[in-house]
């Protein structure tokens, strides 16, 4: 990935251009130390002039208001204008001053429209920082400090800003009496700031020669190697996977992880200031030899199997397949925007269309219009795909039929992240753009239309930062993998009635699911860890057992998964090189036979590679199945030496009860509500219960107890008994009453239960 | 009659004409007047050939002028030279640097192939032999 600039033959400006900004993807504002604002078509490097501002008006920084919701609104575009006299400008696009108002002492230097374009922030060589309203009304004076400021930016969620004091780096919160949170950041004063919306990563640049990207809570994430120059301007693109940072002739492309994608070396003086198109693949530089500098992202690779697609040019796709050896040019009419492949297809969006090619035939792609264009995400799976636009989001067959347009409450999907929603054949899951705890799971197969009614919501006690579903299966068996703040991951059966949150694992840094299988990698650490079942999260020794642990010093420090495709996961280093980590490929083959219910071929490999890790999943695989398949089971928990589980087992087929063995398989599952259920609805109150207390599900117990009114003399005898052997005190307030209200003779109720685990067992012991 | 005259200041000169200044006086008058008259005349020609030694070299002086600023150009022009290979040179060790790390993480990556190709060769081995 690089850019490629272009630059028109001779300065426009006269004096160095100090401030540029983006109105449309194809036209860019700039406004220097000439006294002039100019208007620039993109594609020949033309400029207009706007307007040419008063003598002692010297612009220092520029912005448009963000577009929040696609429209502009009643107020069109805005352009807020800082000038070097200490006041600011709001200026409507034809180039008429507004509203000019006195802002600070000295120069201002920084002016930053907030995310959601309410209002704005100034900060000035006085030291101050002052947030001011949309229309220019002071609202507050956030900060007053004894040095400059030279950068300050919102957070993504515009409840702080983050701004520079000399060498630090300073945090604060809007809300009153929050305690800011500052770091030292550079060696020397820092220049610039950004802060992306997207990625939430902070990136920083000053008089030291390095820039360096920050998590929002100020871990350090990247520090580059020593610049030449100073590092003026850094710029995140919108999409938040890249930065551009700018210096003395250098304008360089980076990683949103820090590692450099390219170079170049423009023969441009200063870069002052830069600022990405919406699209995210053009970008606009203020040079100080009075040139605007653009620059088109190209060379952006996506690889799926055999196949490597790369926007050679701005409207050229090439495309090499690696097994024939052989190469494919497109040509494409428009600019490329999006460009994404999976599933043996590549689909491509430009400003107004949408292009699907399959990889099989080249020559003849599926195109389709867009509804308003400048499509955000692009998600493919296996049958169908998903593209968000601004304002609907659509999911189309890979034949360029709209099959249906999912709604969810709450639903911004100007907002959304790639990794707050994903797509599976049936199910659609989204966090919801307010309330980061929540999760909405929308049923695709049910109406076409899709419609409220089908979405479900569940609730997380974190906030969650990365939602994925597995892709492969029957639909109830849909699982969700989430990541959540605290960097626990956990899997959710979607389709199950009780969506409970069971953990996979602890300082989970990014996780991915397989291509073509249920087969979950995440990274731990430096650690990566592939886990063939996931669902087996109940039993963290099971779990161990079917997964796969790959530490080795090749993986560097703080890793992450760049893809997961077939058996082989690639990792991107924090270097940015990829490494390939090979996985064993009889999991997967397992996994595919049991899912074509194909026990036999399954039993084969186990019995051939006989490996722990295959027998594991097996064991696994055959618990969690609903057919009969407790022979397998029983198997496979010998091979793997779980020695209880077998005689469980054994102890489950003697009984003759199908129910009841149900609920005990389901119970070995992990399923413990599902084999409640199971039993309550089939009138077996007391075993029902009698689970529960040997869970220590001790309130459930008494619930069910007091539901069914039976058993609340056993359920309080056996509580006062367990309480009792360890010598403690009862501290459950409802089972206190419950004793009190409730009279019960011990030895009666003793007897009772005894006569009730017999009944329970007899069938074993009439065997026996 | 001429030392009657000469009482009363008139003269006679050679040619006997009547004169009031004695002839010796009047002669050297006449002869000064002559040699002035050469002189005006010399000076005329000196200042004539001054002006033109002048102009020359005051022209050299300009032309000399010409040269040094030329002379100085060509020395900055050199220097400057020598800076925008420097920085030319420093923008291509740039490049190379940012090229290096790139074959770096390829050369990665490929290690890391040529691993599981190595990987799945024995694999296939273990397979066939069973």
């Amino acid at each position: 990935m690089r850019f490629k600039l272009t630059q028109a033959e001779n300065p426009s400006h006269k004096a160095p251009v100090t401030c540029v900004g983006w109105s449309t993807t194809e036209e860019v504002y700039s406004a220097g130390d000439d006294n002039l604002l100019l208007s620039w078509s993109v594609s020949d490097a033309k400029s207009m002039k706007v307007l040419q501002f008063n003598k002692d008006l010297y612009p220092t920084d520029m912005q448009f208001l963000p577009r929040t919701n696609g429209s502009l609104g009643k107020h069109g575009d805005i352009i807020l204008i800082t000038a070097a006299d200490g006041k600011f400008h709001i200026l409507n696009r034809n180039g008429r001053i507004e509203r000019s108002i006195e802002a600070h002492k000295g120069a201002v230097l920084v002016g930053q429209w907030s995310n959601d374009g309410t209002g704005f922030l100034t900060g000035g060589e006085d030291g101050f920082i002052k947030i001011w309203s949309r229309s220019g009304m002071l609202r507050s004076t956030m900060v007053s400090s004894d040095n400059s400021i030279y950068a300050a930016c919102w957070s993504p969620d515009s409840q702080s800003i983050a701004y520079s004091n000399g060498k630090c780096i300073i945090i604060k919160q809007l809300a009153p009496n929050t305690k800011p949170q500052k770091w030292k950041a550079h060696e020397g004063i820092i220049l610039c700031l950004a802060w992306s919306i997207v990625s939430e990563l902070l990136v920083s640049g000053g008089e030291d020669c390095r820039y360096r990207v920050w998590d929002s809570s100020g871990r350090q994430i990247f520090s580059s190697a020593l610049h030449d120059n100073h590092i003026v301007s850094l710029s995140w693109s919108p999409n938040g996977d890249l930065f551009a940072v700018g210096s003395y002739n250098t304008l360089r492309l980076c990683d949103y992880s820090g590692w450099s994608r390219s170079l170049d070396k423009p023969n441009s003086g200063c870069i002052y200031k830069m600022c990405w198109s919406a699209d995210g693949t053009q970008l606009a530089a203020a040079c100080a030899n009075g040139h605007v500098l653009f620059a088109h992202v190209i060379e952006r690779d996506v690889h799926y199997a055999n196949f490597t697609a790369s926007l050679t040019e701005r409207k050229t796709v090439t495309v090499n397949d690696v097994q024939s050896e052989t190469s494919e040019i497109l040509d494409i009419p428009d600019r490329v925007i999006q460009i994404s492949m999976r599933y043996s297809h590549l689909v491509l969006t430009t400003p107004i269309q949408c292009y699907i090619y399959n990889t099989s035939n080249w020559n003849t792609p599926v195109i389709f219009d867009l509804k308003e264009g400048s499509v955000i995400l692009l998600k493919l799976v296996e049958k169908h795909m998903m593209l968000i636009e601004k304002n609907n989001v659509n999911i189309y067959n890979y034949q360029g039929k709209l099959i249906a347009s999912p709604r969810w409450p709450n639903m911004r999907p100007e907002t959304l992240k790639s990794s707050h929603i994903s797509l599976s054949s049936d199910t659609l899951i989204v966090r919801d753009s307010g309330d980061p705890k929540l999760v909405y799971i929308i049923d695709l197969n049910g109406s076409r239309s899709s419609g409220v009614e089908n979405t479900v919501k569940i609730q997380h006690s974190m906030h969650i930062s990365h939602i994925s579903l597995d892709q492969w299966g029957p639909s109830n068996h849909r699982n969700m993998a989430a990541l959540d703040k605290a960097r626990d991951l956990y899997i959710v059966s979607v389709r199950s009635p009780n969506k409970i949150f069971s953990k996979l694992g602890r300082k989970i840094e990014s996780f991915q699911w397989n291509s073509d299988e249920n087969i979950l990698a995440a990274i731990q650490d430096t650690l990566l860890i592939v886990w063939y079942c996931p669902q087996a999260s109940f039993d963290s020794g099971l779990l161990k057992l079917c997964s796969f642990h790959y530490d080795s010093p090749e993986l560097g420090r703080s890793p992450r998964i760049n893809d997961f495709v077939a058996n082989s996961v690639s990792v991107r280093r924090a270097d940015g090189s990829l490494v390939n980590v090979q996985i064993s490929p009889f999991p997967s083959m397992l996994l595919k036979y049991i899912q074509e219910n194909k026990w036999t071929e399954g039993l084969n490999i186990c019995r051939t590679m006989n490996n722990k890790t295959l027998w594991a999943c097996m064991a696994v695989l055959s618990t969690q199945n609903n057919s009969d398949t407790m022979d397998i089971a029983e198997e496979s928990f010998a091979n793997i030496n779980h020695y209880d589980k077998v005689y469980y087992i054994q102890d489950i087929k003697r009984l003759s009860n199908k129910l009841q063995q149900k609920a005990a398989l389901s119970l070995l599952a992990g399923k413990h509500q599902e084999a409640e259920s199971l039993l309550l609805h089939n009138g077996m109150v007391f075993p029902a219960i009698f689970n529960n207390l040997k869970l220590h599900k001790w309130e459930r117990a008494l619930e069910l107890a007091i539901k069914h009114k039976t058993h609340i003399d056993s359920v309080l005898f056996l509580r006062k008994y367990y309480l009792n052997n360890l010598g403690k005190s009862e501290n459950n307030n409802r089972f206190t009453s419950m004793q009190e209200s409730t009279k019960y003779d011990d030895d009666i109720v003793k007897e009772k239960i005894d006569n009730e685990i017999y009944k329970m067992n007899n069938f074993v012991k009439e065997k026996n | 009659m001429s030392e009657f005259v000469t009482r009363y200041g008139i003269y006679f000169n050679e040619v006997d004409k009547i004169c009031i200044v004695e002839p010796d006086v009047a002669k050297q008058t006449c002869d000064l007047k002559e040699e002035c008259k050469i002189y005006t005349e010399k000076i005329e020609e000196f200042r004539r050939i001054s002006t033109k030694f002048m102009s020359i070299v005051e022209e050299l002086g300009k032309e000399v002028e010409n040269e040094k600023i030329k002379a100085i150009g060509a020395r900055n022009i050199l220097q400057s030279m020598e800076k925008e290979k420097e920085s030319h040179q420093q923008q291509l060790q740039a490049q190379i640097t940012e090229k290096s790390m790139e074959l770096e993480r390829l050369k990665i990556q490929l290690n890391s192939l040529q691993k599981t190709e190595m990987e799945q060769m024995d694999l296939i081995n273990q397979i066939t032999h069973f």
